[in-house]
């Protein structure tokens, strides 16, 4: 298991040093001259420019840069904002907070309605509650995220007025944790039902039920914990679901938090901003998804055999 | 003659499949349902100037901000402007441009995924590092970092969704192809001395299509989605262009009076995507069951 842990780890490191290089590379084929965006139109002597220049390292050839930004990346610096002049850092650590809790919303109600559907008709199949539930996972796979956002607003939040719109606490969440979380409740609503499908054709569900186990036994102590192995898999791509979401929500309500932090960077240009922030999103979600496998082969010693082969 | 024995045998287990595959769609009530609405849709994009009663571009052919009414079955926006001409003409944005985002994603991702699990070796190895640096981008994220780059505009956003759509087909593809090049078709197309290439384009391409085919329906559904999600963000189609996300987008700051406005194109774009779904759903059923799970 040691050994197994340790190269799993050691195997993401090209896989980040690869990502952030790329990053680098990538925003290095930006059109235009960051000092013009720096300066944001304000004119400027040439030796205001050289100076800024300067300051950023500009004047440095790519390679060297390239080193510096890796030498600096590995130690959590990744430069400054061009339009607050600040470490990008600061705003992203300030930002945090928000996205974190709109995560968690989604999550929990991915997580709550989803897995209930997804048992509701796995477990009875072709009934009324089956295809009720598969209608709504569909809605929620096939729903835009700000359409349903501006729905909910306009209904739950205007003409009934159920829920506050914008605001901190845990009411103002409750619309942005829906929104985000819609569409996780249909995909993982889709993905338990199909699981429960398979994993009731089983042998040991037969055995269980032959020597004499009652339905709802089978069902919640062997059948459901069996299926929940793929869903559990696909804990990175739900993580990037919620990031999609995320961005989505935030302007939509707009929320603080990082998504709505990276649009407006994208849309003032802020380089350095936009480098970090995808810097920060990618290496989470390949951590995280290190994370998911090394689990996942804590709970099913097979994957971990038939990996080191 | 040979070679086209070869061809033939390759080939033909595909052909007769499609006929079935068809019909298996029209008998499923969900992939019909689907396919009508879509088709609707597509019908509404391509005969837009007959079927809208207005120019989708022409201010004050009504009252600002006006309810639904006959005169204007989905109301009017802020300029005066018929939501229901609009939104016919929307289609013709959102649902090419997913189409596009997605023939892209399909086309490089399947021939990179094609070549490198054909050719194996160190090819192989590079490749799928390079697929699984690209998957370790969450794809929204990776697609705005591409329009950061590009620029804004509905062109770049299909580039953008498209690179970040390439490794979904690429894996998938070239674990299509290791098993199709372990059988012996293969070998003998080799052995009566078919070239690489003729190998790939007529013998590995045509059996991978079931698997190419699932994928980009279900990929085309998101492909719908993202793109109006940028152009929601801003970053995509620019006013008055009448992209669907787009004036969900120029809808902001007027919907609480005149919901009409973010309703109906939100509906648009919900069908689309629901009657993709519908079909992709179906047809992973019927071609490819391995696809389908997971996905």
């Amino acid at each position: 298991m040691l050994r197994y842990l340790i190269r799993r780890v050691i195997g993401v490191i090209p896989v980040l040093f690869i990502s952030w290089s790329l990053i680098f590379f990538v925003l290095q084929l930006t059109p235009g001259d960051p000092v013009n965006l720096m300066l944001a139109g304000r004119p400027a002597s040439e030796e205001v420019r050289e100076n800024t220049r300067r300051l950023l390292g500009l004047d440095k050839p790519v390679h060297v840069r390239y080193i510096n930004f890796l030498w600096k990346a590995v130690r959590g610096d990744l430069g400054d904002s061009y339009r607050t002049r600040q470490p990008v850092i600061t705003e992203i650590s300030a930002q945090l907070r928000p996205t974190l809790e709109l995560a968690a919303g989604g999550l929990v109600i991915g997580l709550l309605f989803g897995v209930s559907l997804g048992v509701l008709s796995g477990i009875r199949p072709n009934s009324w509650w089956d295809t009720g539930a598969m209608v709504f996972a569909l809605a929620g796979i096939s729903m835009p995220s700000f359409w349903s956002a501006m729905l909910l607003i306009f209904f739950f939040g205007l003409k009934l007025g159920w829920f506050p719109i914008v605001g901190e606490g845990l009411p103002a969440l409750v619309m942005p944790a829906f929104t985000t979380g819609f569409f996780l409740v249909g995909n993982l609503a889709r993905l338990i039902r199909s699981s429960i499908l398979e994993v009731m054709t089983e042998d040991y569900i037969r055995t269980g039920r032959a020597k004499g186990l009652g339905h709802w036994k089978v069902v919640f102590k062997h059948a459901l914990r069996n299926a929940m192995i793929p869903p559990v898999t696909l804990l990175g791509v739900q993580f990037a679901l919620l990031i999609g979401g995320a961005v989505i929500t935030e302007t939509v309500f707009a929320r603080p938090g990082l998504g709505r932090l990276l649009v407006t960077s994208v849309l003032n240009k802020d380089f350095p901003m936009v480098q970090a922030l995808v810097v920060y999103t990618t290496s989470a979600y390949i951590m995280l998804n290190l994370i998911v496998d090394v689990l996942y082969s804590v709970i099913d010693p097979r994957i971990r055999d038939a990996r080191s082969v | 003659m040979s070679v086209e024995l070869v061809q033939q045998t390759g080939v033909s287990s595909a052909k007769p499949r499609w006929r079935k595959v068809v019909r298996q769609l029209v008998m499923n009530p969900g992939a019909f349902i689907g396919a009508l609405i879509l088709l609707v849709l597509v019908f509404g994009a391509l005969f837009a100037p007959w079927i809208a009663p207005y120019d989708w571009n022409e201010q004050w052919v009504g009252p600002r901000l006006a309810p639904p009414s006959t005169d204007h079955f989905f109301g009017t926006d802020r300029f005066g402007r018929d939501v229901f001409s609009r939104m016919i003409y929307g289609g013709r944005f959102s649902l090419s441009v997913g189409i596009a985002t997605v023939l892209f994603s399909m086309i490089i991702g399947s021939l990179f995924g094609v070549f490198i699990g054909y050719t194996g070796g160190r090819v192989d190895h590079f490749g799928v590092m390079a697929i699984d640096v690209m998957l370790g981008f969450p794809p929204i994220v990776l697609a705005i970092l591409i329009v950061a780059v590009l620029g804004v505009g509905l062109p770049n956003v299909v580039v953008a969704v498209g690179i970040a759509g390439i490794p979904r087909f690429a894996r998938v593809v070239r674990g299509a192809t290791l098993a199709i090049k372990a059988r012996p078709f293969v070998e003998a197309t080799q052995a009566i001395g078919a070239g690489h290439f003729r190998v790939m384009v007529w013998h590995l391409i045509p059996n991978v299509l079931p698997t190419i085919t699932v994928l980009a329906t279900l990929n085309l559904a998101g492909a719908i989605i993202s793109t109006a999600s940028l152009s929601f963000l801003g970053l995509g189609a620019q006013p008055p262009t009448p992209e669907w996300g787009a004036m969900l987008y120029q809808s902001r700051e007027f919907y609480r009076f005149a919901p009409w406005n973010m309703i109906f194109p939100g509906l648009a774009l919900f069908l689309s995507v629901m009657s993709v779904n519908l079909m992709g759903d179906r047809l992973s059923e019927v071609l490819d069951p391995r696809v389908s799970k997971g996905h």
